[in-house]
């Protein structure tokens, strides 16, 4: 009788609501039909927990006394209490923000839920498992990022001063990862701060961004920025930064967020990319990447887009400001992320395939 | 090859009791590391042995049970039945706080309208009563003496 | 140029150059770095080292883990049930307002010498007192802890007899008592100041109902002519304390079952700590456990 009607994003009634798929994502329950099996109506005593590989193990396994009864009441106790959430979730007066709250609340305690998101990838997420789009995976995935990579991110752009030196601050929202997955570079997800030698670095990276927030995924617009703040300035005496690379008008999804060749076209281009050529002898070089996501526009609800052409005509790539550049544009940084260079046996290999001029080798000199 | 028998017997005996303990449905049992109480040289006097155990029981270094190791799924049905458990804890408390609100509140609403009405009373009712002790009949609730106290025909079933 | 400038060093116009050295630029003193922290950083989380201590305490994966709610607590029942109702009911007064206690008093500011001086302090206390705020919902008096301790004077020559006395706390409370140490030289008494002379243990939650509940129902009706806790007994901030003759100890189900191990028992200090913000309340409050208090005393003060 309560059913859920096509096309009217009313859930069903009934008290079972953690069981019932015919609304919600399949990637809100256990697809192993095996653990799901023990992890809701216990395990067969014979076999053991499904989750455990060797069977021998299996069979040494002890499961806690009475902890299926136990969980059975538990589990009963907290789908009522789901089932109120999205019953008031899917009442029409209640802001999206205060339904996706709600969203989260009516799943969070969902031990199917709970499984998937504790014992499978999160960084390289299958959509059927964790699926981003659903606000209560955002919100454990959030909480999961902040419990280490977000504070191992912050930690290292203070203590390389990162921030103030390209940007005064960051309030990170979005987890922002790099990746050189060509024949040369490391196909591995690069922990914020690592030195990388030139041939890894020789071609230019993939991004992965994930938002976490309630945002409009068909219309939000980003910006990608990597700058070098450590390129010296011998006219000055001092440094100045410089643009790497240059990305504008980047759609990204929820899941689908790895930002490589397929995601943009030549028109998202602002600025190609110049791999890191440090020369001998002038330090280390920072190279910082940050994103930015793009306004959007208040009447129409549409993405404000950068116009390449335009600003690549007055856009300094050797002597770049960040902060005017952000400012102009109205951007908004939500994530960052930093890698370092320095000169290495490869650079002059690297300039060679980039037709860059030669590099200088500096020197100390007692004055 | 005699090592090798005894180790046979005793891999063997393992997996019987496992399997015994499995059948009558008991509970694993829990070991236990104890620190050695029983004196290793005899030059100890009684006195400093008297010592050394009255420390070793104190000492709870040693006595800790083995950290459960839990399969994924018991994990989750662990964190479940914490959570609900909290949840449940969480809202018996907001209940009685608000329960415990309104009987002040009900008081004090009370105590105005007989400030009002009958001063007199009023003057009576909101004696301080700081200090007052209660009664020592009063007693904390026991399940016990139960009704019969000694079952003579107990049997086992 | 902002993006040249690294830092907000000691000079704030300074350009970092290419030139010199860093050194040269150091501050001579420390420096408040500039406030971009928008995102605190716990850094025993950033760690690769001990995987295992950085779950919370009460998850069942971390070494600390220890269940909790395992048993039937039935003081702490008997409370939420009957007596919190009572007390909030027992300390009502009608527009009851704050008590303020003795505050530090302020200088008249009449010469130049008071500034920066600390404040005077209060008339007729060595320090401040705190307000007595009137007893709602949110501050009814409850149990908070209970502190015991022995002191044994016995232990000037024989410091082993205060792990015999850590050990009777122990196996009166269930819980690991500490040994306590003198703190300074006192020659009249021949006390030496580090040397160990008596233990104390804290002890909160079930502990502290089972040791309440046999207190009240077994020790205390076993004491012959007991007349109850002395009237005044009390901290002024909520704290009743008792005591026990190493002869009453032992009337504890504890030593009284195998009197053949303790052939020494020492006597305890038992310091009863609850949320209460006056002798008096607290007073109540102990009274509900069954615990008596010596009224005849009262009349005489």
């Amino acid at each position: 009788m309560y059913r859920r009607l096509l096309h009217t994003g009313k859930v069903s009634r009934n008290a079972a609501v953690w069981s019932d798929f015919t609304s919600r994502s399949q990637s809100l329950g256990v697809s192993n039909a095996a653990i799901k099996q023990g992890l809701l109506q216990g395990e067969q005593r014979t076999e053991g927990p499904a989750s455990i590989k060797r069977r021998a193990n299996r069979l040494k396994y002890n499961t806690p006394e009475h902890i299926d009864e136990t969980f059975a009441t538990c589990y009963e106790y907290l789908q009522k209490r789901a089932v109120k959430a999205y019953a008031r979730a899917n009442e029409s007066d209640i802001t999206p923000e205060l339904k996706n709250q709600l969203l989260v609340k009516a799943e969070q305690t969902n031990p199917e839920v709970q499984y998937n998101f504790q014992f499978n990838e999160k960084l390289d997420n299958i959509p059927s498992v964790i699926d981003y789009e659903q606000p209560v995976y955002r919100h454990l995935g959030r909480k999961h990022w902040e419990s280490y990579q977000q504070m191992l991110l912050m930690q290292r752009l203070e203590t390389l001063k990162v921030i103030p030196d390209t940007l005064p601050t960051l309030d990170p929202r979005a987890r922002v990862d790099i990746k050189f997955p060509f024949s040369t570079g490391v196909n591995q997800w690069i922990e914020p701060g690592k030195f990388l030698s030139s041939g890894v670095t020789s071609l230019e990276p993939v991004f992965k961004i994930q938002e976490f927030d309630l945002v409009n995924p068909y219309e939000q617009l980003y910006t990608i920025l990597v700058v070098n703040p450590d390129e010296p300035d011998l006219l000055n005496d001092s440094f100045k930064t410089t643009l790497s690379y240059g990305l504008t008008n980047i759609k990204i999804g929820y899941n689908d967020n790895v930002v490589d060749s397929r995601k943009f076209f030549e028109r998202n281009v602002l600025a190609k990319y110049l791999p890191p050529v440090p020369e001998k002898n002038a330090g280390d070089q920072r190279f910082a990447v940050w994103v930015f996501r793009q306004p959007i526009d208040p009447e129409t609800g549409k993405g404000v887009a950068i116009d390449n052409d335009a600003a690549t005509q007055t856009l300094d790539r050797e002597n770049l400001d960040v902060r005017s550049f952000v400012k102009d544009n109205k951007l908004d940084a939500i994530g960052a992320h930093v890698w370092r260079s320095k000169w290495d046996s490869n650079v002059k290999n690297v300039r060679d395939q980039y037709k860059l001029p030669k590099g200088r080798v500096f020197s100390r000199v007692r004055t | 090859m005699l090592s090798r028998s005894a180790n046979l017997t005793k891999a063997e005996c393992a997996s019987l009791a496992t399997s015994t303990t499995k059948a009558l449905g008991l509970a694993p049992r829990v070991q236990v590391r104890t620190k050695r109480t029983k004196a290793k040289a005899s030059g100890i006097t009684p006195q400093t042995q008297r010592i050394i155990t009255q420390l070793s029981v104190m000492s709870a270094r040693k006595k800790q049970p083995r950290m459960l190791k839990l399969s994924q799924e018991d994990l989750v049905k662990h964190q479940t039945i914490q959570t609900a458990w909290h949840t449940y804890q969480d809202i018996q408390k907001h209940q009685r706080q608000e329960a415990l609100k309104l009987q002040f509140q009900k008081t004090d609403a009370a105590m105005d309208l007989l400030q009002r009405a009958a001063p007199d009373v009023y003057r009576h009712a909101n004696v301080d009563e700081q200090g007052k002790v209660f009664p020592m009949e009063l007693r904390v609730p026991t399940d016990f003496p139960p009704r019969k106290v000694w079952y003579y025909d107990y049997k086992k079933e | 140029m902002l993006s040249n400038v690294r830092s907000a060093r000691t000079l704030p116009s300074t350009l970092r150059s290419f030139s010199t050295s860093q050194h040269s630029y150091k501050a001579a003193c420390s420096i408040v770095p500039p406030v971009h922290h928008l995102v605190k950083i716990d850094k025993s989380k950033l760690t690769p080292r001990f995987p295992g201590l950085k779950y919370e305490k009460d998850d069942i994966r971390s070494p600390a883990y220890r269940p909790t709610d395992t048993r039937q607590d039935r003081l702490q029942e008997h409370y939420l049930n009957t007596l919190q109702s009572d007390l909030l009911l027992i300390n009502y007064r009608h527009k009851a307002e704050t008590k303020e206690g003795l505050k530090n008093r302020p200088w008249d500011g009449t010469s130049p010498y008071q500034l920066n001086r600390p404040m005077k302090k209060p008339r007729g206390s060595k320090s401040q007192l705190p307000d007595i705020r009137p007893t709602k919902w949110n501050n009814i008096p409850e149990l908070e802890s209970v502190t015991i301790n022995t002191y044994v004077r016995e232990a000037r020559e024989n410091e082993m007899l205060t792990i015999s006395a850590a050990l009777q706390l122990q196996q009166l409370t269930g819980c690991k008592p500490k040994v306590v140490y003198s703190k300074s030289d006192v020659p009249n008494w021949k006390i030496r100041k580090g040397h160990a002379m008596g233990a104390k243990v804290t002890i909160t939650g079930y502990e502290m109902s089972q040791f309440l509940n046999t207190l009240s129902e077994i020790v205390l009706p076993r004491i012959r002519e007991y007349k109850g806790i002395s009237m005044s007994s009390g901290d002024r901030f909520g704290g009743i304390s008792l005591g026990l003759t190493e002869e009453e100890v032992k009337f504890f189900p504890e030593i009284d079952l195998n009197q053949d191990l303790w052939p020494k028992t020492f006597g305890i200090h038992i310091n009863i700590n609850t949320t209460a913000q006056t002798t008096e309340q607290a007073r109540t409050l102990i009274s509900s456990l069954q615990i008596p208090f010596n009224t005849e005393n009262a009349q005489r003060m």
